[in-house]
Protein backbone atom coordinates (compact mmCIF):
# COMPACT_ATOMS: atom_id res chain seq x y z
CA UNK A 1 0.00 0.00 0.00
CA UNK A 2 1.37 3.43 -0.74
CA UNK A 3 0.74 6.51 1.44
CA UNK A 4 -2.16 7.93 0.19
CA UNK A 5 -3.68 4.34 0.45
CA UNK A 6 -3.33 4.56 3.75
CA UNK A 7 -3.97 7.86 4.43
CA UNK A 8 -7.66 7.11 3.36
CA UNK A 9 -8.02 4.36 6.05
CA UNK A 10 -6.48 6.73 9.04
CA UNK A 11 -9.86 7.05 11.12
CA UNK A 12 -10.53 3.59 10.27
CA UNK A 13 -7.12 1.76 11.45
CA UNK A 14 -8.48 4.16 14.80
CA UNK A 15 -11.54 3.11 15.29
CA UNK A 16 -10.14 -0.42 14.09
CA UNK A 17 -13.24 -0.69 11.53
CA UNK A 18 -10.82 -1.84 8.79
CA UNK A 19 -10.45 -5.35 8.05
CA UNK A 20 -7.72 -7.11 9.38
CA UNK A 21 -4.91 -7.60 6.78
CA UNK A 22 -5.35 -3.77 5.97
CA UNK A 23 -4.32 -3.25 9.55
CA UNK A 24 -1.61 -5.25 9.34
CA UNK A 25 -0.76 -3.54 5.92
CA UNK A 26 -0.69 -0.28 7.70
CA UNK A 27 1.14 -0.90 10.77
CA UNK A 28 4.16 -2.65 7.90
CA UNK A 29 3.91 0.94 6.71
CA UNK A 30 3.89 2.54 9.53
CA UNK A 31 7.35 0.86 10.24
CA UNK A 32 8.50 2.13 7.07
CA UNK A 33 7.18 5.21 6.90
CA UNK A 34 8.39 8.17 9.36
CA UNK A 35 5.90 10.74 8.01
CA UNK A 36 2.73 8.50 7.59
CA UNK A 37 3.64 7.06 10.87
CA UNK A 38 3.62 11.16 12.06
CA UNK A 39 0.90 11.88 10.20
CA UNK A 40 -1.05 9.11 11.75
CA UNK A 41 0.07 10.37 15.78
CA UNK A 42 -1.11 13.61 15.40
CA UNK A 43 -4.51 12.42 13.38
CA UNK A 44 -4.69 10.13 16.57
CA UNK A 45 -4.24 12.45 19.17
CA UNK A 46 -6.30 14.71 17.92
CA UNK A 47 -9.21 12.65 16.94
CA UNK A 48 -9.49 10.99 20.13
CA UNK A 49 -8.84 14.71 22.25
CA UNK A 50 -12.04 14.59 23.86
CA UNK A 51 -12.62 11.04 24.51
CA UNK A 52 -12.00 9.91 28.13
CA UNK A 53 -11.91 13.62 29.37
CA UNK A 54 -14.40 13.86 32.65
CA UNK A 55 -17.63 14.53 31.17
CA UNK A 56 -18.76 17.82 32.15
CA UNK A 57 -21.20 17.85 35.20
CA UNK A 58 -24.70 19.30 34.90
CA UNK A 59 -25.15 22.14 37.16
CA UNK A 60 -26.30 21.34 40.73
CA UNK A 61 -28.46 24.64 40.73
CA UNK A 62 -30.07 23.75 37.28
CA UNK A 63 -33.69 22.83 38.12
CA UNK A 64 -33.47 25.99 40.67
CA UNK A 65 -32.35 28.00 37.63
CA UNK A 66 -34.73 26.46 35.13
CA UNK A 67 -37.57 27.47 37.59
CA UNK A 68 -36.77 30.78 37.81
CA UNK A 69 -36.35 31.16 34.14
CA UNK A 70 -39.93 29.86 34.19
CA UNK A 71 -41.36 32.23 36.55
CA UNK A 72 -39.64 34.95 35.06
CA UNK A 73 -41.19 34.20 31.37
CA UNK A 74 -44.61 33.94 33.26
CA UNK A 75 -44.38 37.14 34.64
CA UNK A 76 -43.36 38.73 31.05
CA UNK A 77 -46.09 37.18 29.42
CA UNK A 78 -48.42 38.69 32.41
CA UNK A 79 -46.71 42.34 31.99
CA UNK A 80 -46.56 42.36 28.08
CA UNK A 81 -50.08 41.58 27.95
CA UNK A 82 -50.87 44.39 30.39
CA UNK A 83 -48.96 46.77 28.18
CA UNK A 84 -50.49 45.45 25.55
CA UNK A 85 -54.22 46.20 26.49
CA UNK A 86 -52.98 49.82 28.00
CA UNK A 87 -51.27 50.36 24.33
CA UNK A 88 -55.08 49.79 23.05
CA UNK A 89 -57.16 51.73 25.46
CA UNK A 90 -54.56 54.64 25.37
CA UNK A 91 -55.87 56.51 22.12
CA UNK A 92 -59.50 55.69 23.66
CA UNK A 93 -58.57 57.23 26.85
CA UNK A 94 -56.91 60.25 25.31
CA UNK A 95 -59.95 60.92 22.99
CA UNK A 96 -62.02 61.09 25.84
CA UNK A 97 -59.78 63.24 27.58
CA UNK A 98 -59.86 65.47 24.85
CA UNK A 99 -63.42 65.79 24.87
CA UNK A 100 -63.89 66.64 28.18
CA UNK A 101 -61.57 69.34 27.82
CA UNK A 102 -63.14 70.56 24.75
CA UNK A 103 -66.51 70.69 27.26
CA UNK A 104 -65.53 71.82 30.32
CA UNK A 105 -63.40 74.63 27.96
CA UNK A 106 -67.21 75.84 26.74
CA UNK A 107 -68.68 75.59 30.14
CA UNK A 108 -65.98 77.68 31.73
CA UNK A 109 -65.73 80.32 28.86
CA UNK A 110 -70.25 80.55 28.81
CA UNK A 111 -70.02 80.87 32.60
CA UNK A 112 -67.08 83.95 32.46
CA UNK A 113 -68.28 85.70 29.30
CA UNK A 114 -69.24 89.69 29.71
CA UNK A 115 -72.32 89.79 28.46
CA UNK A 116 -73.47 87.75 30.09
CA UNK A 117 -72.59 89.20 33.32
CA UNK A 118 -73.49 92.49 32.77
CA UNK A 119 -77.32 91.17 31.37
CA UNK A 120 -77.81 89.60 34.61
CA UNK A 121 -77.03 93.06 36.39
CA UNK A 122 -79.97 94.52 36.95
CA UNK A 123 -78.21 97.74 38.35
CA UNK A 124 -76.52 98.67 35.06
CA UNK A 125 -77.46 102.28 34.92
CA UNK A 126 -76.18 102.39 38.48
CA UNK A 127 -72.75 100.37 37.49
CA UNK A 128 -72.11 102.48 34.51
CA UNK A 129 -72.63 105.75 36.22
CA UNK A 130 -69.92 104.77 39.25
CA UNK A 131 -67.85 103.84 35.97
CA UNK A 132 -68.21 106.87 34.61
CA UNK A 133 -67.56 108.61 38.33
CA UNK A 134 -64.10 106.78 38.79
CA UNK A 135 -63.06 108.31 35.78
CA UNK A 136 -63.84 111.94 36.49
CA UNK A 137 -66.52 112.45 34.18
CA UNK A 138 -68.38 115.57 35.73
CA UNK A 139 -70.85 115.58 33.03
CA UNK A 140 -73.28 113.56 34.93
CA UNK A 141 -75.66 114.10 31.45
CA UNK A 142 -78.30 111.80 31.05
CA UNK A 143 -77.45 111.96 27.54
CA UNK A 144 -73.89 111.26 27.91
CA UNK A 145 -74.96 107.95 30.33
CA UNK A 146 -77.59 106.95 27.66
CA UNK A 147 -74.52 107.03 24.83
CA UNK A 148 -72.20 105.19 26.99
CA UNK A 149 -74.69 102.40 27.18
CA UNK A 150 -75.68 102.79 23.72
CA UNK A 151 -71.77 102.41 22.68
CA UNK A 152 -71.08 99.19 25.08
CA UNK B 1 -42.38 7.59 37.69
CA UNK B 2 -42.53 5.99 33.86
CA UNK B 3 -42.42 8.31 31.05
CA UNK B 4 -45.83 7.97 30.28
CA UNK B 5 -46.16 8.76 34.11
CA UNK B 6 -44.31 11.44 33.77
CA UNK B 7 -46.01 13.03 30.24
CA UNK B 8 -49.69 12.60 32.23
CA UNK B 9 -48.29 14.60 35.05
CA UNK B 10 -47.01 17.26 32.64
CA UNK B 11 -50.18 17.88 31.06
CA UNK B 12 -51.81 18.51 34.09
CA UNK B 13 -49.30 20.86 34.56
CA UNK B 14 -47.77 19.18 38.20
CA UNK B 15 -44.95 20.65 39.00
CA UNK B 16 -44.02 17.04 40.86
CA UNK B 17 -43.59 15.42 37.35
CA UNK B 18 -41.87 17.93 35.86
CA UNK B 19 -39.24 17.97 38.27
CA UNK B 20 -38.59 14.66 38.22
CA UNK B 21 -38.38 14.42 34.25
CA UNK B 22 -35.85 17.33 34.98
CA UNK B 23 -33.81 15.22 36.81
CA UNK B 24 -34.46 12.32 34.72
CA UNK B 25 -32.94 13.65 31.64
CA UNK B 26 -30.91 17.00 32.30
CA UNK B 27 -27.61 14.87 32.05
CA UNK B 28 -28.58 13.62 28.98
CA UNK B 29 -30.01 17.25 27.45
CA UNK B 30 -26.79 18.79 28.66
CA UNK B 31 -25.01 16.70 27.19
CA UNK B 32 -26.28 16.62 23.78
CA UNK B 33 -26.45 20.32 23.76
CA UNK B 34 -22.45 20.72 24.72
CA UNK B 35 -21.48 17.95 22.47
CA UNK B 36 -22.48 20.19 20.13
CA UNK B 37 -22.16 23.48 20.85
CA UNK B 38 -19.09 22.94 22.92
CA UNK B 39 -19.53 25.76 25.30
CA UNK B 40 -20.61 24.65 28.94
CA UNK B 41 -22.68 28.47 29.79
CA UNK B 42 -24.56 27.81 26.31
CA UNK B 43 -25.15 24.09 26.71
CA UNK B 44 -26.75 25.09 29.96
CA UNK B 45 -29.18 27.81 28.89
CA UNK B 46 -30.50 25.86 26.01
CA UNK B 47 -30.59 22.96 27.57
CA UNK B 48 -33.01 24.88 30.13
CA UNK B 49 -35.16 25.83 27.35
CA UNK B 50 -35.67 22.48 26.19
CA UNK B 51 -37.33 21.85 29.05
CA UNK B 52 -39.01 24.51 28.96
CA UNK B 53 -40.33 24.40 25.57
CA UNK B 54 -41.23 20.36 26.84
CA UNK B 55 -43.19 22.12 29.72
CA UNK B 56 -45.09 24.43 27.23
CA UNK B 57 -45.91 22.17 24.64
CA UNK B 58 -46.18 18.66 26.02
CA UNK B 59 -49.86 18.38 24.81
CA UNK B 60 -48.42 17.93 21.53
CA UNK B 61 -46.28 15.03 22.12
CA UNK B 62 -48.40 11.66 20.55
CA UNK B 63 -46.41 9.25 22.16
CA UNK B 64 -44.89 8.10 18.40
CA UNK B 65 -41.67 8.21 19.50
CA UNK B 66 -39.36 7.80 22.95
CA UNK B 67 -39.69 10.60 25.36
CA UNK B 68 -35.68 10.70 25.14
CA UNK B 69 -35.94 10.80 20.93
CA UNK B 70 -38.33 13.91 21.58
CA UNK B 71 -35.89 15.42 24.00
CA UNK B 72 -33.01 14.70 21.75
CA UNK B 73 -34.96 16.43 18.89
CA UNK B 74 -35.53 19.48 20.48
CA UNK B 75 -32.19 19.68 21.95
CA UNK B 76 -30.19 19.57 18.43
CA UNK B 77 -32.85 21.95 17.21
CA UNK B 78 -31.66 24.59 19.69
CA UNK B 79 -28.70 23.95 19.48
CA UNK B 80 -28.45 24.03 15.71
CA UNK B 81 -29.85 27.44 16.38
CA UNK B 82 -27.69 28.38 18.66
CA UNK B 83 -24.45 27.88 16.20
CA UNK B 84 -26.65 29.74 13.17
CA UNK B 85 -27.20 32.71 15.09
CA UNK B 86 -23.61 32.78 16.76
CA UNK B 87 -21.52 31.71 13.26
CA UNK B 88 -17.59 33.25 13.20
CA UNK B 89 -17.65 32.41 17.23
CA UNK B 90 -14.91 30.59 17.95
CA UNK B 91 -14.65 27.69 19.90
CA UNK B 92 -11.93 28.95 22.39
CA UNK B 93 -13.71 29.42 25.47
CA UNK B 94 -14.90 25.38 25.68
CA UNK B 95 -11.41 24.36 25.17
CA UNK B 96 -10.26 26.69 27.99
CA UNK B 97 -12.66 25.61 30.27
CA UNK B 98 -11.15 22.28 29.85
CA UNK B 99 -7.53 23.26 30.14
CA UNK B 100 -9.25 24.93 33.47
CA UNK B 101 -11.24 22.52 34.72
CA UNK B 102 -10.28 21.82 38.47
CA UNK B 103 -10.45 17.96 38.50
CA UNK B 104 -8.09 16.61 40.96
CA UNK B 105 -7.69 13.65 38.76
CA UNK B 106 -5.78 16.29 35.95
CA UNK B 107 -4.24 17.69 38.41
CA UNK B 108 -1.92 14.60 39.13
CA UNK B 109 -1.06 14.07 35.32
CA UNK B 110 1.97 15.41 34.33
CA UNK B 111 1.43 18.91 33.03
CA UNK B 112 3.83 18.65 30.12
CA UNK B 113 2.00 15.74 28.82
CA UNK B 114 0.97 16.64 25.22
CA UNK B 115 -3.26 15.33 26.10
CA UNK B 116 -3.10 17.20 29.30
CA UNK B 117 -5.90 19.56 29.21
CA UNK B 118 -3.07 22.19 30.52
CA UNK B 119 -1.30 22.08 27.15
CA UNK B 120 -0.84 24.21 24.40
CA UNK B 121 -0.75 21.06 22.22
CA UNK B 122 -4.37 20.29 24.38
CA UNK B 123 -5.97 23.54 23.53
CA UNK B 124 -4.80 23.79 19.81
CA UNK B 125 -6.06 19.88 19.09
CA UNK B 126 -9.10 20.54 20.56
CA UNK B 127 -9.80 23.76 18.61
CA UNK B 128 -8.84 21.96 14.87
CA UNK B 129 -10.84 18.72 16.02
CA UNK B 130 -13.96 20.99 16.89
CA UNK B 131 -13.14 23.21 13.84
CA UNK B 132 -13.38 20.37 11.31
CA UNK B 133 -16.38 19.16 13.46
CA UNK B 134 -17.85 22.79 12.57
CA UNK B 135 -17.04 22.46 8.87
CA UNK B 136 -19.11 19.12 8.40
CA UNK B 137 -22.58 19.96 7.05
CA UNK B 138 -25.55 20.25 9.95
CA UNK B 139 -26.68 16.35 9.64
CA UNK B 140 -23.46 15.06 9.00
CA UNK B 141 -22.61 17.26 12.27
CA UNK B 142 -25.06 15.92 14.01
CA UNK B 143 -25.04 11.77 12.87
CA UNK B 144 -21.27 12.07 14.07
CA UNK B 145 -21.73 13.99 17.12
CA UNK B 146 -24.61 11.95 18.33
CA UNK B 147 -22.51 8.39 17.44
CA UNK B 148 -19.22 10.01 18.75
CA UNK B 149 -19.90 11.49 21.23
CA UNK B 150 -23.27 10.32 22.94
CA UNK B 151 -22.46 7.16 22.61
CA UNK B 152 -25.68 6.23 20.48
CA UNK B 153 -26.58 3.65 17.80
CA UNK B 154 -27.26 3.96 14.64
CA UNK B 155 -30.81 3.08 15.25
CA UNK B 156 -31.35 5.63 18.28
CA UNK B 157 -29.80 8.08 15.38
CA UNK B 158 -32.41 7.24 12.89
CA UNK B 159 -34.95 8.01 15.28
CA UNK B 160 -33.85 10.84 16.54
CA UNK B 161 -33.39 12.50 13.04
CA UNK B 162 -35.66 10.17 11.46
CA UNK B 163 -33.81 8.97 8.68
CA UNK B 164 -33.63 5.76 7.49
CA UNK B 165 -30.38 3.03 8.64
CA UNK B 166 -28.86 3.64 5.69
CA UNK B 167 -28.54 7.28 5.37
CA UNK B 168 -26.88 8.18 9.12
CA UNK B 169 -24.31 5.40 8.31
CA UNK B 170 -23.82 6.97 4.89
CA UNK B 171 -23.63 10.33 6.97
CA UNK B 172 -21.17 8.94 9.46
CA UNK B 173 -19.36 7.54 6.91
CA UNK B 174 -19.22 10.76 4.73
CA UNK B 175 -18.60 12.91 7.83
CA UNK B 176 -15.25 10.62 8.91
CA UNK B 177 -14.10 11.06 5.61
CA UNK B 178 -14.30 14.64 5.98
CA UNK B 179 -12.93 14.76 9.08
CA UNK B 180 -10.04 13.03 7.89
CA UNK B 181 -9.44 15.00 4.95
CA UNK B 182 -9.41 18.22 7.32
CA UNK B 183 -7.22 16.60 9.81
CA UNK B 184 -4.47 15.61 7.12
CA UNK B 185 -4.94 19.14 5.23
CA UNK B 186 -3.98 20.56 8.25
CA UNK B 187 -1.11 18.41 9.71
CA UNK B 188 0.46 18.13 6.12
CA UNK B 189 1.01 22.30 5.75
Amino acid sequence: MNCKEINKNLIGFIENTIPAHVKTEMEKHFSECESCKMLYNNIFATYTIFDGQPQTEVNPYFYARLEQKIKLKEQIKIESSTNKLIWKLQPIAASFLIVISVCAGILIGNSFSGTNLVNKNPNRTELLEAYANDYYLTDTNDDNITALINNE
Amino acid sequence: MTDEDLILGLNAKDNVAFRELVEKYQSMVYKACFNLIRQPEDAEDIAQDVFIEVFESISQFRFQSKLSTWLYRIAINKSLNHIRKSKGKTMINSINFFANNKNNELEIEDKSANNSPYSIDYNERGKVLQEAINSLSENQRIAFTLNKFDELSYQEITEIMNLSLSSVESLIHRAKINLQKKLEAYYKN
